[in-house]
């Protein structure tokens, strides 16, 4: 068989698909892929197995494995715009080679090794380069489709790999790039261009003068391009992450939660063992509120009823004696009045406003649990309203509660709602 | 000796003390802010409740929790997240930023996939809008005027931190 550059392209033109197949295959696998599973794709795409080694497009390995070649992996990764991540040091390794050979050449004297030097930087640049932009196409091309969730996988798992991705690639790639961050390729970088700019007009040597402008003009454009990417970075890429993030935790739970509420109906799982969020117990403090007065009065019964003799409540001198009572006359002003108001949307309410303002007028503004009471009383004379007014009343209670600040206690009351039932 | 309290203490202890939440924007929200070492060590030691004070609320911790509400609440959230979700909203920015009709709210509950659920915390014979009206109250949600549309409140952003710590929960016994 003849090998050659172009029986290679030829096959690889030829078999296209079978390629790309192959490469997908093998990616997930770190480029490393069984004989069995080469041979079913060889067989399913009518390809012989035996070509593919012989164009060293497989190698052989151990354990009936084959792997990829770097090479190819490389430029089939170019080709389908599909790159495979190692981990972040393999992007960190670049900005620890650059410094180096930024180092050894700011103290180098040697005209031959200044443009070696000057060289290297230029192609671990390039490869720096590429590798970040890549990078950086490849995460936002991955988290868009974890996004959209192709590949169906569950929330749990959605969270896990946006995490994952978050702490391993996105910030360490950020952190890179950042300008301020002192280690970073930025400020490497800068280093470079800024050194670079004055050697291209000091050094004294004509051409490699020519390879610091090279390098300044070089270092420049890939600042641009590192810039660029963080851009991205953090308009698109980390936010993106972090709402993925976000939106497959709060959805976990919340499926998680309805999961767990279906087992405790199934009596698969204690009520007990449910979480919950700590809301606050909105019924009130078990209060227990007397009179003010309540202490001092029982006591003075009390002490009477244990006399022989009999006696006469008097009101003391200092007591103004309260004239007020739910005679026939206060009874039917009340009923009267609570027709007028129909419909009443908050009955206690309005028994405590109408007291309110009948005792403005009358310049005495004590309304306490007797008087309220006597005009709540209302609320049970259904068959006195039908006689008096011929009309019936329907009466609503809501489960909203009401507080009533009397002189004397703290009501809490439900909502009643009244209204004309017929005429 | 005389016993001072900061301005608008009634309605500050009666509130929270209603299970309510103090929002940045009420009037009283301020003092509260301001005053939230006196505040935390008055609910502390006159009621062993914890005060929580944040930037954008503030809210009344017990340990004894309405079970039933915090059910409710947290059973019709997750099934609307679920269901946002499907229809391919982001729904934290949905809760967060959008406005709900009431109906549409009844209707998605109803034919959810999760609808026996919903049936389970039992709010057939009050109905979602009785429920709706306690959130209002406890200034989780704010109804509008005519009751038939609500936005979510700041609070919400505890059922998010809820759901989160489910998950991370999830996340730390599968890796067990």
């Amino acid at each position: 068989m003849n090998i050659n550059g172009k029986s290679i392209l030829g096959f690889l033109h030829r078999n296209y698909d079978f390629v790309y197949r192959l490469f997908s295959i093998a990616k997930q696998t770190n480029f490393f892929i069984k004989e069995e599973t080469l041979k079913d794709v060889c067989r399913e795409f009518e390809v012989p197995f035996d070509t593919l080694k012989e164009y060293r497009i497989v190698r052989e390995q151990r354990n009936n494995e084959y792997n990829l070649p770097s090479v190819y992996v490389q430029f089939l990764s170019h080709l389908f715009n599909d790159f495979f991540m190692p981990l972040h040091e393999s992007v960190d390794k670049y900005r620890v080679s650059i410094a180096n050979y930024y180092t050894q050449l700011i103290q180098e004297k040697e005209h031959n090794k200044v443009n070696d030097l000057i060289n290297s930087l230029i192609s671990e640049i390039e490869e720096f380069s590429e590798i970040i932009d890549n990078r950086t196409q490849q995460l936002l091309k991955e988290t868009r489709e974890l996004k959209s969730n192709l590949s169906q996988i569950d929330y749990l798992e959605k969270v896990r790999k946006a995490s994952y991705w978050i702490d391993n690639y996105i910030i360490p790639l950020n952190d890179i790039l950042e300008r301020e961050n002192p280690h970073s390729i930025y400020q490497e970088l800068t280093r470079i261009s800024d050194f670079a700019s004055r050697q291209q007009y000091e050094y004294s040597r004509f051409e490699i003068r020519n390879q610091f402008t090279t390098l300044y003009l070089y270092s420049k454009s890939i600042i641009e391009i590192a810039l660029k990417n963080q851009a991205i970075i953090q308009k698109e890429l980390l936010p993106l992450a972090e709402r993925i993030k976000s939106e497959s935790q709060i959805l976990t739970g919340a499926i998680a939660y309805l999961e767990d509420i279906r087992k405790v109906a199934l009596g698969l799982k204690k009520a007990e063992e449910l979480p919950q969020i700590a809301f606050f117990e909105s019924t009130r403090l078990n209060h227990t509120l007397y009179s003010e007065s309540f202490g001092q009065d029982a006591k003075f019964l009390l002490e009477r009823l244990q006399e022989d003799e009999s006696f006469v409540l008097q009101p003391t001198e200092d007591e103004s004696f309260d004239t007020w009572f739910f005679d026939l006359e206060t009874k039917n002003y009340y009923k009267k009045k609570l027709i007028q108001d129909l419909p009443i949307d908050n009955f206690f309410q309005w028994c405590y406003t109408s007291l309110q303002a009948e005792f403005q007028e009358m310049k005495c503004k004590n309304i306490n649990t007797e008087k309220f009471f006597a005009v709540s009383s209302l609320l049970f004379l259904d068959k006195e309203f039908e006689k008096d007014f011929q009309i019936r009343l329907d009466t609503v209670f809501e489960p909203e509660k009401v507080e009533i600040r009397l002189e004397d206690l703290i009501l809490e009351v439900p909502k009643i709602h009244i209204k004309i039932l017929t005429k | 000796m005389t016993f001072e309290t900061p301005k608008n203490h009634y309605e500050i202890v009666n509130d929270l003390l209603k299970g309510k939440f103090i929002l940045w924007n009420e009037v009283y929200f301020d003092t509260l802010m301001k005053e939230q070492d006196f505040y935390k060590a008055f609910f502390k030691e006159s009621f062993d409740y914890e005060l929580v004070v944040r930037k954008e609320f503030a809210y009344l911790l017990s340990k004894n929790t309405s079970e039933e509400f915090s059910k409710r609440f947290t059973v019709i959230l997750s099934i609307l997240c679920y269901e946002w979700n499907l229809q391919g909203r982001d729904i934290k920015d949905r809760i967060e930023n959008g406005s709900f009709s009431v109906f549409e709210i009844q209707t998605l509950l109803e034919n959810s996939t999760y609808s026996d659920i919903f049936k389970l915390i039992k709010l057939k014979e009050e109905g979602i809008e009785k429920f709706l009206k306690e959130l209002d109250q406890r200034n989780i949600i704010k109804l509008d005027n005519s009751k038939e549309t609500f936005e979510f409140t700041k609070a919400v952003s505890l059922f998010f931190e809820f759901a989160k710590e489910i998950a991370e929960s999830k996340l730390a016994s599968t890796k067990q």
